[in-house]
């Protein structure tokens, strides 16, 4: 099937500086993708060449198989949802949502029903004689989201719209968005510099840094198995150490990184310096008992003292320092059995699986390894001082 | 914070409020007198400067005359003015603050320099019709005024609006038009009626230009204070501040202006 839209090399430059470097993005039809990254990162670029705002340097944008890149921004049939929800502030509820229908020449009589139709579907049946300065954010949202709607464009770009609303209204209006688009099959692109409603939301999320997308998969995937240090760090908490392989045989690796052994899947030569990662939430603690003491743990094992517990709700985020001197981060359900017992001064073994290993190429040459293992240590673990 | 403590505020508010409507009470005070001198207060109370104004033609000529200047400049001064203030409210190109620096300088040139060269520049072109000469001098001096204040509240338009609205298949002159102007329309209708007042009451440029076959309202009122200083000149301020008031309120009440100075 033809894919809904296709960046192909995507290039911007701002004089010397290059924001958006080369982007190749497929997007197929009903998917919704999100790119995410950190501001500055080129992703608002991204969204505005797309909706004919911004010209590209270099590439093409093709929408339906057609390279839209030279379009002017009124001819393109790409909806677009603002940060800012942009309403008119001069027109009504109803008079926002009617103002594309009136472009495009729409009969009088069709307007009113298809506005109502608009409305209804964002749950703002009977405000259309609202203007926007009486609305909520909430609802100013909606109606941004049903200004674009009432027009049946098959793609929507999203620029950070909930980055306005309150933290709860955030979830509802995200999880609304998500049964919206999937009931009417519209392909979205949502920009976003937060990670944890890329997740929520999206069917794959593209990772964009310094311009680049660096990763384009989904969620769990991206999650679990990042490509580089970068995504590692910016999708979610990591405990990231930068090691030396110390053997290699058979699709096996065991690495040394400061006073931890591991053991993971992957390839790489006896010596290469590499960075390995494993998500708190991967890592199991255990009290240990008196006899317990002294010994090797063994690989993909710590023991350690507990120096700080989080109390997240669902999950507990608690912060190891190791007898090795490195922090650790540990995330255990509340509810599981002994948790309870896990608080600040407690000795604890820490174990992860190998699976949930990820090794990856530190991209560094070997000798400067040293000097980089230990600030790069402290960078992974938020709180490390 | 407490009503108590508030009073020294209330004191200087009272003040200012007095300071700023003496002159409305001094004029409208004089120009109910049953003296023939224009005089502050009042001896007794009459109506018969009024009377007498309203039969006298030469106000009544001169009000309309006036009227049509005020309101031909206006459109001048709309026409040369919103274009401009788009431009440079929206556009990024070389010079863009060298020409704000121009078009606002009107309002740094003091009224009688700007009226001494323009009765040159006319004597030389030979334009020879006053009421137009007068028409676009007052355009001119007022466009400045529209500019700054449309200027600023263009810029206050968040680009979105145009983007959006370009987004939903408006025009680029599409955009402007139902969008992004009738977001301003508060301060567009504000900085009309400022040129529109500006014109109506501009005597300086007025007597330098209009020669012997045109006579505005200021330059009779001027002429009469120096020759007569009847009362009657006091009736006819109280019937323009009555004429403005009802003016403002017009506007406030059908055009929905509720910030008309911003």
């Amino acid at each position: 099937m033809r894919p809904e839209l296709e960046l192909r090399n995507l290039v911007r430059r701002y004089g010397d500086e290059t924001v958006v470097d080369g982007v190749d993005l497929t997007v197929g039809k009903g998917e919704l993708v999100s790119l995410l990254g950190p501001s500055g990162c080129g992703k608002t670029t991204t969204l505005r060449m797309i909706a004919g705002f911004a010209k590209p340097s270099g590439g093409q944008i093709v929408v339906r198989g057609e390279d839209v890149s030279a379009l002017p921004v009124h001819r393109r049939g790409v909806g677009l949802v603002f940060q800012s929800y942009a309403l008119f502030p001069h027109l009504s509820a109803a008079g926002n949502v009617a103002f594309g229908l009136k472009r495009r020449r729409t009969p009088r009589g069709e307007i009113a029903g298809r506005v109502r139709e608009a409305l209804a579907k964002v749950q703002m049946d009977g405000l259309g004689d609202r203007m926007p300065a009486q609305l909520s954010g909430g609802q100013q949202q909606r109606v941004a989201l049903a200004r674009v709607l009432v027009l049946e464009p098959s793609l929507i770009l999203l620029d950070e719209p909930f980055s306005n609303l309150d933290a709860l209204l955030r979830e509802t209006m995200r999880s609304e968005l998500r049964t919206i688009q999937q009931r009417l099959g519209f392909t979205a692109l949502f920009v976003t510099h937060d990670q944890e409603e890329a997740m929520a939301l999206s069917d794959r999320v593209a990772v964009m840094e310094r311009g680049r997308l660096v990763q384009v998969d989904r969620p769990e995937v991206v999650y679990h198995r990042p490509a580089t240090r970068f995504v590692a760090e910016f999708i979610g908490r990591a405990n990231l150490f930068a090691g030396t392989v110390e053997a290699a045989a058979g699709g096996e690796l065991a690495v040394r990184a400061a006073a931890l052994r591991w053991q993971a899947a992957g390839t790489a030569a006896r010596g290469a310096a590499v960075d390995v990662m494993v998500r708190p939430d991967c890592v199991a603690l255990a009290p240990v008992a008196a006899g317990e003491e002294g010994g090797d743990p063994g690989p993909n094992a710590a023991r350690g003292e507990i120096v700080q517990t989080e109390y997240l709700g669902s999950g507990c985020l608690v912060t190891l320092r190791t007898d090795g001197g490195e922090r650790l981060l540990a995330e255990i359900r509340t509810a599981a059995d002994g948790a309870a017992e896990l608080v600040p001064g407690r000795r604890v073994l820490a174990r992860w699986a190998a699976r949930d290993v990820r090794v990856l190429d530190a991209g560094r040459a070997g000798a400067e390894g040293g000097a980089e293992a230990g600030a790069a240590a402290a960078a992974a673990l938020p709180g490390a001082s | 914070m407490s009503r108590r403590r508030d009073w020294p505020l209330y004191v200087v508010m009272a003040a200012a409020i007095l300071f700023m409507l003496a002159p409305l009470i001094v004029v409208v005070g004089a120009s109910v007198t049953t003296s023939s001198f224009l005089e502050f207060p009042p001896r007794g109370f009459s109506l018969q400067w009024f009377q007498a104004v309203l039969e006298q033609d030469v106000w009544t000529t001169t009000l309309v005359a006036s009227l049509e200047l005020a309101a031909v400049s206006m459109a001048i001064s709309a026409l040369v003015g919103i274009p401009c203030s788009v431009a440079l409210a929206r556009g990024s190109f070389r010079g863009r603050a060298a020409i704000t620096a121009f078009v606002l300088s009107p309002l740094m040139v003091p009224s009688i320099v700007l009226a001494i060269s323009l009765l040159v520049i006319y004597s030389r072109t030979g334009v020879g019709l006053p009421f137009w000469r007068l028409a676009l001098a007052h355009g001119v001096l007022t466009a400045p005024y529209l500019i700054r204040t449309l200027t600023a509240a263009l810029e206050q338009v968040d680009p979105a609006l145009e983007e959006a609205a370009r987004n939903l298949g408006a025009s680029p002159a599409g955009a402007w038009l139902r969008v992004v102007l009738p977001t301003v329309r508060p301060a567009l209708i504000a900085a009309l009626f400022f040129a529109f007042i500006m014109s109506f009451d501009e005597l300086v440029v007025a007597l330098f230009l209009s020669g012997p076959r045109l006579t505005t309202l200021p330059m009779q009122i001027y002429g009469d204070v120096q020759y007569n200083l009847s009362p009657a000149i006091a009736a006819v301020s109280t019937l323009l501040i009555v004429l403005t008031v009802a003016g403002v309120l017009l506007i406030e009440r059908v055009l929905g202006v509720r910030r008309l100075i911003r």
